[in-house]
């Protein structure tokens, strides 16, 4: 550019030699032209100066400029290599400034950019270009950027290039994924929550816990409740491995020695993120499980049990896993106490129910043993005062009130050992033999009243039963005595027998109140009595105890009643087969 | 003659009564409910009354009661199986003597002596 000058200047001063007179002036004017000339060459000279120091400081400025920047930036030329490079682009792409000048930008991203002007060109109409990508490191580690190009051009409009401007996102990528985990966990926590609190007790919301746990983690679960060191449940998720090993395990103490037991007996967390085979997590068995962790369900009264949490991939349990399970076994450790605590609850009130009940029930039976005790005695002290002097009638009259209150007494006693032989746990030893149900009307009829009316209606020919005898007497007893109680007095009893088929039905009819529907149905429950029988005597087991003895006899018992009409109780017994022995 | 009133649903407890208290020259009424009771002792002066508790529909503490809210003043004995410190109370607070039922001979002295004398 400078020689260019030059020769203009040269050029000028030749063009006024041919001039004599004004050689001097000439001379002077070409001098002074050539000084001009050199002072324009100085100009320019000064301004080409300027002009570097201004290249020179633009350059400076733009490398401390993108020096400055935490994007990587590159400038690449119309052919798509890179001139130009930043600290930051060294950084996001693994390489040395050396190894960025020259190379072909195209390479230095996974996937395919249009890296050159005219790439950019074709992908952009307006030369510039927004994505997401990938860059490709020496080192393998692909970091994602954000990464916009645009086309750089000089004044008039030439193409001179292509600048990259790349920002790692692996930084936001990973805030989001941390946000998004977090909300997940967050959403995780709360559904387990409302699971255990929806539940009308939190153990049976075990199964859809664990389930949801595995769909969301992708390790499988196991929730084992332990008491005392023993293993009472255990709630798998589905796609657990192997699920019958820890089922197998219930009600028993888990095998010594595993992570399990360790767990269960020891209250530490065991965290093995790569499983060998071999490792004793639960006992034998498991061998697929490549990582694992065990965490204690802890309460304030010491361990109820542990959650397991496997994975057949090594070091999917890994400590974010963990930390959420920790969560998990908090929750479900809290719960599972409330409910131990609720079941403790429970029980007391039904041992303080059951003593309640029995002492109330030896009461009744010391009552009612009671009166016909009083009269025996009674009656046999009056009979000794009687002496010589006795009236028949009189006499006839004691000997039937014995009869009666012996028969009462009798009934009450068989019923009480039955009674006693059933809450231990123990059947009833019956032996039901052919039987005529005649008999036992008659005995029955005999030692209840003398004043109230019992009408009999069984036919001649019934069929025997099959029964125990002293059971069938007290069952029919029962009925009488009820029938007796309930109804007034004015109005007769009456025992009905005939034969149903494979049967025959004995029923004893009254007169009385009658039972409503609804309480027809709890009759037969154990201490149930009318409620508008206050002061009647009676343990309110006679029915109760009915319903046993005949069901342990073949037989049964069933009441249709209607209110304000009276009741007709039936004993059902099956026919004996054979004759009456 | 004396005039007592038995009342029990038990008829045994009754004919026990009756025997025993007919030796000592008592003329027996029996009732075998409150209700009856209530009714005989409408139409009829006793010089005793012996009461059971346990009976249906009515206790032999609110026979005892309805019959002193009537203006009868009748020596009243209860004579129950099942005598607990609760009825004993109540028993005191209708002024009613409880004597238990397995002690006949109690009864038969804690009934008045000679009522014409009264």
């Amino acid at each position: 550019m400078s020689d260019d000058v030059r020769a203009d200047s040269g050029g000028g001063g030749s063009q006024d030699s041919g001039h004599d007179a004004a050689a001097r002036g000439d001379e002077r004017t070409v001098t002074r032209q050539l000084s001009q000339a050199l002072d324009a060459l100085a100009d320019v000279q000064l301004e080409l100066d300027r002009e570097h120091l201004r290249r020179v400081q633009t350059e400076a400025l733009l490398d401390r400029l993108f020096g400055s920047l935490s994007d990587a930036v590159l400038v690449v030329d119309p052919h798509g290599a890179v001139t130009r490079a930043n600290a930051a682009a060294t950084q996001l792409l693994g390489r040395t400034m050396e190894e960025l000048l020259g190379a072909d930008a195209a390479t230095l991203y996974r996937d395919r950019v249009p890296a050159t002007p005219w790439g950019l060109m074709e992908a952009a109409p307006d030369g510039q270009l927004s994505l997401e990508t990938a860059v490709a490191r020496p080192d393998g580690r692909g970091r994602q950027v954000s990464l916009s190009c645009a086309i750089v051009r000089d004044a008039d409009g030439k193409v001179h290039g292509a600048i990259h401007a790349a920002r790692d996102l692996s930084q936001v990528h990973r805030l989001l994924r941390e946000v998004e985990a977090a909300e997940s966990r967050w959403r995780l926590l709360a559904h387990v929550g409302a699971q255990l609190a929806d539940a009308l007790d939190p153990r049976h919301a075990l199964d859809g816990i664990v389930e949801r746990l595995e769909k969301d983690t992708g390790c499988s679960l196991a929730v084992v409740l332990s008491d005392e060191g023993v293993i009472r449940r255990v709630s798998m998720s589905p796609g657990a491995p192997d699920g019958d090993l820890l089922v197998g395990l219930q009600h028993t103490a888990p095998p010594p020695g595993t992570a399990l037991s360790r767990v269960i007996t020891g209250g530490q967390t065991v965290h093995a993120p790569t499983v060998e085979r071999g490792f004793p997590l639960i006992g034998p068995g498991w061998e697929q499980v490549r990582s694992a962790a065990v965490l204690p369900l802890h309460t304030e009264t010491g361990t109820v049990g542990a959650l397991v949490v496997v994975s057949t991939e090594p070091g999917s349990v890994d400590e974010s896993t963990v930390g959420l399970m920790e969560e998990v076994a908090a929750r479900l450790a809290l719960s599972v106490s409330n409910a131990l605590l609720r079941d403790r609850l429970v029980e007391h009130r039904a041992r303080e129910e059951a003593a309640r009940y029995r002492n109330e029930i030896l009461a009744a039976i010391s009552h009612d043993m009671k009166t016909p005790l009083s009269v025996l005695v009674g009656l046999v002290d009056t009979l000794e005062g009687f002496g010589e002097s006795h009236d028949p009638a009189e006499l006839q009259q004691m000997r039937l009130g014995l009869g009666r209150q012996v028969g009462r007494l009798r009934r009450l006693v068989v019923q009480f050992l039955d009674y006693i032989r059933l809450e231990a746990g123990l059947d009833l030893s019956v032996s039901p033999v052919p039987t005529d149900v005649r008999a036992i009307v008659a005995a029955v009829t005999d030692s209840t009243s003398a004043s109230r009316r019992v009408e009999v209606d069984v036919p001649d020919d019934l069929p025997p039963v099959l029964a125990d005898e002293s059971r069938l007497d007290l069952a029919l007893g029962n009925l009488v005595s009820n029938a007796l109680k309930y109804a007034p007095a004015d109005a007769p009893v009456t025992i009905t027998a005939r034969e149903a088929g494979r049967n025959v039905e004995l029923s004893v009819i009254d007169r009385g109140p009658g039972i409503p529907p609804a309480d027809q149905a709890k009759l037969f429950d154990k201490f149930t009595r009318s409620p508008d029988t206050t002061g009647v005597e009676g343990t309110g087991l006679g029915l109760y105890m009915t319903r046993q003895i005949m069901r342990s006899q073949g037989g049964d018992v069933r009441v249709a009643s209607r209110p304000g009409e009276g009741s007709r109780f039936t004993l059902v017994l099956p026919r004996a087969t054979g004759e009456v022995g | 003659m004396k005039r007592v009133l038995l009342v029990d649903d038990e008829e045994d407890v009754r004919l026990l009564l009756r025997l025993a208290l007919s030796r000592r020259d008592w003329t027996v009424d029996e009732a075998s409910s409150g209700q009856e009771a209530l009714a005989r002792c409408g139409t009829n002066t006793y010089d005793a009354i012996v009461l059971d508790q346990r009976m249906p529909r009515m206790t032999g503490i609110e026979v005892a009661r309805q019959l002193r809210d009537d203006g009868i003043e009748t020596p009243i004995v209860l004579f129950s199986a099942f005598l607990d410190p609760a009825v004993e109370a109540q028993a005191r607070e209708v002024g009613l003597v409880a004597i238990p039922k397995d002690d006949l001979q109690r009864l038969v002295d804690a009934l008045p002596s000679d009522p014409a004398a009264e």
